[in-house]
């Protein structure tokens, strides 16, 4: 699951970034993710991973976001 | 034939749901065949007698203001005009597209959310911008990726020549690069490494940089630049206008110059902002025009003018003219 995050994230991440991406990383502060940049990876999520944001959820590190598969995703 | 529709965001505005509304009126006036669709309160539509059949209201009395978050405003139980508005512009066959003044984030992420046209492509928000060639620049992005990177530069000169393409029937826009000189070394590291993808980027008609005294030149159709400096050039351009403007008034009235009239009026009708101005959302499934917040009636009627042109596959400049 976590390389398929990971294919996931880097295509909304800025181009220079993309290599630094591990799972401590956090989103915003050190991989230069925007707001639209996350809202376009929740709904990317929501295909690849069946998961729905039925709330605002605020994701700070790469980790979070496996967190938050790792209980809600119904395609693994 | 099929009903043509345009949908209207009427809260958001600074001038008040009043003045959006009375733009949907014009918009009724000026395209018999094209009805409205307008997101607001109920009570405030029914009270201001449009012509009976000609719209439709997509109940909402909540909006997003400044101080929101925009993308958490789209877990609000109550309903969000704006998102009311593009919900309707995702499922209607009929729509053309949207009109809003609203918050320009809720706006962008909500098309994001409901038209986006390829998940994996980034949309941005073009401007057109009058040149002194008598036509316009599509001036990409203004503000909606204020940092990015030079294969993002590449999608929004696709965008933005598409949309030249279909707007103005451009056969093969020329696209431009915002740079501090013409050299293709000059530039930032960011303007390098774009200005060598684009320069061999299949699809688009690359013209070199463009500095920021030529922005408004015609030199080229598509402007490219990232949102943070797109930002600066449009309000610094506009800026630029009403001051030129406010000084020929000034010394028209100083020195008693009665051609000074005309002159305004014709310089109001190229480079009047409140009613021409409408940011255009590119890499959507449908047009999504974002009026200033500020912006009059007029201003409505004519991102409907773009919207009806897209549909019909007019190009704009010969309706304006």
């Amino acid at each position: 699951m976590y390389d398929r995050l990971l294919q996931l994230i880097k295509k909304y991440l800025p181009e220079d970034q993309i290599a630094k991406a591990k799972p401590e990383s956090r989103l915003l502060a050190d991989l230069g993710m925007d707001s639209i940049g996350m809202l376009m990876l929740s709904m990317a999520m929501e295909d690849e991973f069946g998961v729905s944001f039925d709330e605002p959820v605020h994701f700070v590190t790469v980790q979070d976001v496996l967190d938050f598969l790792d209980k809600k995703a119904t395609k693994r | 034939m099929q009903k043509r529709e345009i949908i209207i965001d009427l809260l958001g505005s600074d001038m008040g749901p009043e003045e959006m509304l009375e733009g949907a009126r014009m918009v009724l006036d000026a395209f018999p065949g094209v009805d409205v669709a307008l997101a607001g309160p109920r009570a405030l539509v029914e009270a201001a007698n449009l012509p009976e059949g000609r719209y439709t209201i997509l109940e909402a009395d909540k909006t997003v203001t400044n101080l929101d978050n925009p993308i958490e405003a789209f877990y609000r139980k109550e309903p969000v005009s704006v998102f009311k508005a593009l919900e309707e512009a995702s499922r209607s066959d009929d729509a053309l597209g949207v009109i809003s003044a609203g918050n320009t984030g809720a706006l962008f992420a909500g098309a994001i959310r409901f038209l986006l046209a390829d998940k994996a492509v980034r949309p941005c928000i073009a401007a057109i911008l009058p040149t002194t060639q008598g036509g316009f620049t599509c001036l990409v992005d203004t503000g909606a990726s204020i940092d990015c990177g030079p294969a993002q530069l590449v999608e929004f000169a696709h965008h933005g020549s598409d949309f030249m393409r279909r707007l103005y029937k451009i056969e093969s826009p020329r696209v431009g690069l915002l740079s501090n000189g013409a050299e293709p070394t000059k530039g930032n590291k960011l303007v390098k490494e774009a200005h060598a993808l684009l320069a061999k980027e299949e699809g688009i008609n690359f013209v070199g940089n463009i500095e920021g005294n030529k922005t408004l030149s015609g030199l080229c159709d598509v402007l490219v630049c990232e949102g943070f400096a797109g930002n600066q050039v449009l309000k610094n351009s506009e800026g630029m206008a009403v001051n030129l403007i406010t000084e020929i008034v000034k010394y028209g009235k100083m020195n008693n110059v009665p051609a000074v009239k005309e002159i305004v009026g014709y310089l109001m009708s190229r480079f009047d902002f409140a009613s021409l101005g409408a940011g255009i959302m590119l890499g959507t499934r449908k047009p999504v025009l974002k009026n200033r917040g500020s912006c009059r009636r007029e201003a409505v009627k004519n991102a409907a003018q773009i919207l009806v042109n897209l549909s019909d596959n007019k190009t704009l400049y010969e309706s304006i003219n």
